[in-house]
């Protein structure tokens, strides 16, 4: 996995139609299946400041990823109370994932405009800062827990991560039955 | 998510008593929804915290338990439920820890390092201890259980624990995971083994060395007498980061005490530009300024350093590191009375004459018998408060 680098782009349009489409620009490696890290760290998701609605979006997105990231029993993962009980406003974020023991670092942004939501993830592997993949998901926030799914899967997918039976079932599920929740 | 965010701002007193207001609606949108049963019993807790109503606590706890009972899988609800024993009654709670709900789990040494987290934001550090150490037997094998633990003790200024712990992470982390050794190599350098320190770093891949660490290897290096190899890893440092005045300095000062004159200019010189754009965005930064001031005398420009020292004579913070700079600067430019003045002053501040004999500038000073009349008597001068 070391030194790979993927770019996958899931087209939003596939989404609607139930399909994930995977784009490859570049892929180095094939995925071996075992992961070589044990830990990883979801920093906070960066905003647009343009949409209010932004902001929960982002929240919600980088929630949702590490809750499902840590039903895979074979990473360990950094809670958001941690990231925030280290976190020093100067270092960088793999200085941060230095403190936080976190060999994977997932960053991202998240934009909402009207009813489309779309985020971009950076995967980083923080022991030689180099990047893992880059994704870009585009979705209609009325399905946005498939959008949220899909953008796992694809963080799953990217570090060639393998969840066994009872783990895919867990995070095919959604947290709630009503978007109001 | 509204709750969430409200939970997070912990500068709104009231907020976590909004937040359990919006969980409630969210359970009332769908009474199965385990993340906001674990969310409302959060966010009890903390107002327990604030108000001490032990009813409060019980509801947290009912919360928990029904989001156990609607997700038995579910990680977080273990967490919260541990945090709310551990609460509600320490001493026995601490004696059953971790519980049974949390020891079930896939990974339980990740569940007891959030109750460590957990209780040491709150201030609760005997119980965060006491997280840590389940985590490691938890997962003995898992290198994070330890390094988290280390860093903890580490945290607290309990060094020997913490090196130990360290320790432990590196005997069981991959190659490529160098941080337990960098941060035992760190330890090592803090208690003053140099050599100790030297050892670590060597075993492990320098190629994989933070900045931090490969910075302070060259500078103990250099306090043992091995400049070649003290210059090696300064130059990596400046391969990591060359846009650092700081560590152009110290290349410079090496190359000094090497004789290398020409070479050492060059980088005083680039640390001089690095500082005057630095200086360009932040020009009431004093630091800087004084910095300005050494890298100008050490590039020989008295002109520009003495007028600097004497306007930043007034507005720089007392430290040793400020005495240690200025009396640098007058050494420098052969303002000896004032040279020596200042570097009593550092000294009564707590530079030790170990590194006033080893820094290049004071090189002619130390060779003056009142100096050294100065550092011998440095042991009875009580140290500033």
């Amino acid at each position: 996995m070391g030194g790979s680098r993927v770019i996958l782009t899931l087209l939003g349009s596939a989404l609607l139609l139930g399909a994930a489409s995977w784009v490859f620009l570049a892929d180095t490696d094939p995925y071996s299946g075992a992961p070589s890290f044990e830990t990883l760290v979801v920093l906070p998701f960066d905003t647009s400041a343009e949409h209010s609605g932004s902001h929960q979006l982002a929240m919600g997105i980088g929630f949702e990823l590490r809750r499902r990231l840590q039903i895979l029993e074979a990473v360990q993962c950094s809670s958001l109370p941690e990231v925030y009980t280290w976190q020093d406003a100067e270092e960088t974020r793999f200085e941060l994932a230095r403190r936080l023991g976190a060999e994977i670092v997932v960053s991202g942004t998240a934009r909402l405009e009207s009813s489309r939501a779309s985020s971009r993830i950076v995967i980083e592997d923080a022991r030689h800062h180099s990047l893992i993949a880059e994704i870009e998901l585009d979705g209609s926030t009325e399905r946005i827990f498939d959008f949220q799914r899909n953008l796992t899967q694809a963080v799953i997918h990217s570090l060639g991560l393998i969840p066994r039976g009872s783990e895919k079932s867990q995070l095919k599920k959604d947290p709630t039955r009503s978007l109001m929740a | 998510m509204q709750g969430k965010e409200i939970l997070r701002n912990q500068t709104n007193p009231r907020g976590p008593f909004f937040a359990v207001d919006l969980f409630r609606r969210a359970l009332q949108h769908d009474p199965d929804f385990a993340l906001a049963h674990v969310a409302l019993s959060e966010a009890l807790w903390i107002t327990y915290l604030r108000t001490s109503q032990p009813e409060t606590l019980l509801e947290a706890e009912l919360e928990v338990r029904s989001a156990l009972s609607i997700n038995p899988t579910m990680s977080s609800a273990p967490v919260v439920l541990a945090k709310l024993l551990l609460t509600n009654n320490p001493s026995r709670a601490a004696r059953v820890f971790p519980n049974p709900e949390l020891t079930a789990l896939t990974k339980p040494d990740e569940a007891a390092r959030h109750v460590a987290i957990g209780m040491l934001q709150i201030g609760e550090i005997g119980q965060a201890e006491t997280s840590w150490q389940s985590a490691t037997q938890l997962g003995p094998d898992l290198w994070l259980n330890w390094f988290g633990l280390g860093q903890f003790l580490q945290r607290g200024g309990r060094f020997g624990e913490a090196e130990r712990a360290f320790a432990e992470a590196a005997a069981r982390a991959s190659g490529e995971v160098v941080w337990p050794l960098e941060n035992l190599t760190r330890l090592k350098l803090i208690n003053g083994d140099l050599t100790g320190a030297i050892l670590v770093f060597e075993s492990m891949d320098e190629s994989l060395a933070g900045i931090g660490t490969v910075r302070q290897v060259g500078a103990a290096y250099a306090l043992l007498g091995q400049p070649d190899e003290s210059l090696r890893l300064y130059r990596r440092a400046l391969e990591l980061d060359p846009r650092d005045p700081f560590l152009h300095q110290e290349v410079g000062d090496i190359l000094h005490r090497q004789n290398q004159e020409d070479q050492a200019r060059e980088h005083y010189r680039l640390g001089l530009r690095l500082v005057e754009d630095r200086l360009a965005d932040q020009p009431s930064d004093t630091e800087l300024q004084l910095h300005l001031a050494l890298l100008s005398a050490k590039t020989g420009d008295c002109a520009r350093a003495l007028p600097l020292t004497a306007t930043l004579g007034r507005h720089l913070q007392e430290s040793t590191g400020t005495y240690r700079d200025l009396a640098a600067i007058f050494a420098l430019c052969q303002k000896t009375e004032m040279a020596i003045d200042t570097l009593r002053t550092a000294l009564i501040h707590g530079l030790s004459p170990e590194v006033v004999q080893s820094l290049p500038e004071f090189r002619d000073l130390v060779a003056m018998a009142e100096v050294q009349a100065m550092l011998s008597e440095v042991e009875s001068i009580p140290p500033s408060p």
